[in-house]
């Protein structure tokens, strides 16, 4: 399926918006058996790393590699053929599609070719694959339901449904627990730690607690550039990390 | 996931579910009216309605094709008409030159209508290539600014009358057919129509429509699932262009009359007037636009010069009132997919 060992590197990326310098030469490292949590306030950039490490934006400077390969110049769609696939921070099923349908069309991706005149959504193979990731991600709702339907928990579900679907090695996840409820981050937090053993995820969140008892690693960002990178304790003990919190608890 | 759940959802992948046949149908009643439609006018001895139900097959074509791109590629085109003056031109001009002894085959039907379509795909994908480098307003911009260059190239052609146009002696050619005669000439046409909107319903149902679908929808979230969506939307884009070259080849054959206006902006405004009417995302909804715009013209200019005032009138209630045009009025939540 995907890679044994997959590593994600990231040397020196940077980014400006105008005048906003937005990412300030990031090093940052994404190896399959581990989730490397991305923190930070609000603003501080991790957004705009995904985007980068994504492919979706091009840096002004530094390099992306995978497994050794620069795939700096490589493009989104680029990426995620060669296994980089990210998820987004908003919920974007495509509404004018069932559960089953959204995830046959993100089995689309990585399938070559345009069939101009094959019905689309009724080979056997993709249904079975189809009906497995939402296996695998635990979404339990009728296939056959327009997307539209579905409650916030279950588009969260689908979502990490949609991105193994090309099967990535690579995970770049932009606060895939936000707005859930406890016992569906609890459910998340088993899936990702399953998907560790042949992934490697970048995990943006903002749930403290998500991130000390999930992460092997956890790299700060403030501001655009690293604050601070090590194990969960070590950074719960950095005074750095404890005053960056507290500064922006007051805001 | 159980194996019951999964059985289901193979099941329901197979057959054609509730949700998907109902616009078949209507689909089906629509081509079986138009298909009639000449018989019952000659029925009722409406007769003389011969070249309008032609005109609404030819401007239904080219409303369908738009539709594609406009309500299933989310690409919204003030330029369609560009495409169906290049396929006039393409036809006309071979047809003019056809009396003065130019070339063999420039009568022939099998030859002029494909090498239209040729055209206006090949000029497609050049202009497809720089309006798809934007979105939203911007794309309509270009694509109408794309329009106004066409319209006066055209416009300056004084060997084709300028602005005024050229009266052309004869039809194309089609093999024993007679296209001379308006009731052969509007079945040639409807056959040209059925399969316009057979080939569009296939391809939005292919992996091909799944993918300009959802890059309408969230083009970035295509691309991050792996897809070039650019390429689909040019390929669209060149697919609609071919058919609006073809239906535009027709038309000069119906009036045989080669003229710039077909060609001007407001008549991409009236195509897309057309599709709204019939239904955004619907594909056969540009035939029912086309046929009601035609119709009411036809009916309403007995009685009133200021009949698009009415019409005006009309396409305000239906984006208030029924968004999805004539055909979401008849089915209700089931989209055309």
């Amino acid at each position: 399926m995907s890679n044994p060992r997959s590593t994600l590197t990231a040397r020196g990326v940077d980014k400006h918006f105008g005048y906003l310098h937005v990412t300030r030469s990031v090093d940052i490292e994404v190896a399959s058996g581990a989730i490397h949590a991305l923190i930070g306030p609000n603003g501080a950039g991790k957004t705009t790393l995904l985007a980068q490490l994504s492919g979706e934006l091009t840096s002004d400077s530094g390099t992306v590699h995978l497994n050794g390969t620069d795939i700096t110049d490589v493009d989104m769609p680029g990426r995620v053929h060669l296994g980089v696939c990210r998820s987004f921070q908003t919920s974007s099923p495509f509404p004018d599609f069932t559960v089953r349908e959204n995830v046959l069309l993100a089995l689309m991706g990585t399938d070559p070719g345009m069939r101009l005149f094959t019905r689309a959504g009724v080979d056997r193979r993709r249904n079975r694959l189809a009906a497995e990731l939402l296996g695998q991600v635990g979404l339990d709702a009728d296939p056959s339901t327009p997307v539209t339907e579905l409650d916030h928990g279950a588009i969260r579900q689908l979502e990490i449904a949609m991105v193994l679907a090309s099967e990535p090695s690579i995970l770049l996840l932009d606060e895939p627990m936000a707005g859930l409820a406890p016992g569906e981050v609890e459910t998340m937090s088993v899936l990702f730690s399953r998907l560790r053993a042949d992934h490697g995820i970048l995990l943006v969140e903002h749930d403290m607690d998500v991130v000390f008892s999930l992460a092997d690693r956890v790299t700060v960002l403030s501001d655009g550039a690293i604050l601070a990178g090590g194990t969960p304790g070590e950074i719960r003990a950095d005074e750095r990390v404890q005053a960056l919190y507290l500064r922006g608890s007051d805001t | 996931m159980t194996t019951r759940d999964l059985d289901k959802a193979s099941v329901r992948a197979d057959g054609l579910g509730a949700r998907s046949r109902r616009p078949l149908i209507l689909t089906a009643v629509v081509l079986g009216v138009v298909g009639s439609s000449p018989l019952v006018a000659d029925l009722l001895g409406m007769g003389y309605l011969q070249g309008s139900l032609t005109r609404v097959v030819i401007l239904g074509m080219a409303a369908v094709a738009l539709d594609f791109i406009v309500g299933y590629g989310g690409l919204i085109s003030l330029g369609h008409a560009l495409f169906v003056g290049v396929g006039s031109y393409t036809a006309g001009i071979l047809i003019y030159n056809l009396s003065r002894g130019v070339g063999p085959g420039t009568d022939q039907a099998l030859v002029v209508w494909p090498l239209a379509a040729g055209v206006g795909a090949l000029i497609g994908l050049g202009l497809g290539v720089l309006a798809l480098r934007t979105r939203g307003v911007y794309f309509i911009m270009v694509t109408l600014a794309f329009n106004q260059m066409v319209f006066f190239l055209f416009n300056s052609l004084e060997a084709y009358g300028g602005d005024d146009g050229v009266r052309l002696a004869d039809r194309n050619q089609l093999g024993p057919l007679s296209l001379d005669d308006d009731v052969v000439f509007f079945y040639v046409c409807f056959a040209l129509l059925a399969l316009v909107v057979v080939g569009f319903n296939l391809l939005i149902r292919s992996r091909f429509g799944w993918v300009i679908r959802g890059a309408r929808d969230n083009d970035r979230r295509m691309r991050a699932i792996g897809v070039r969506t650019r390429r689909y939307q040019l390929i669209a884009f060149v697919l609609a262009a071919a058919v609006a070259a073809l239906a535009g080849a027709l038309a000069v054959n119906e009036s045989q009359f080669l003229s710039p206006g077909i060609s001007h902006w407001t008549v991409s405004g009236e195509l897309l007037v057309m599709v709204l009417v019939g239904g955004l995302g619907s594909l056969v909804g540009g035939v029912i636009g086309a046929g009601v715009l035609l119709v009411l013209e036809e009916l309403a200019i007995d009685f009133t010069s200021d009949w698009q005032f009415y019409v005006g009138i009309g396409l305000i209630l239906v984006v208030l009132v029924a968004r999805r045009g004539v055909a979401g009025v008849i089915l209700g939540r089931h989209r055309n997919v």
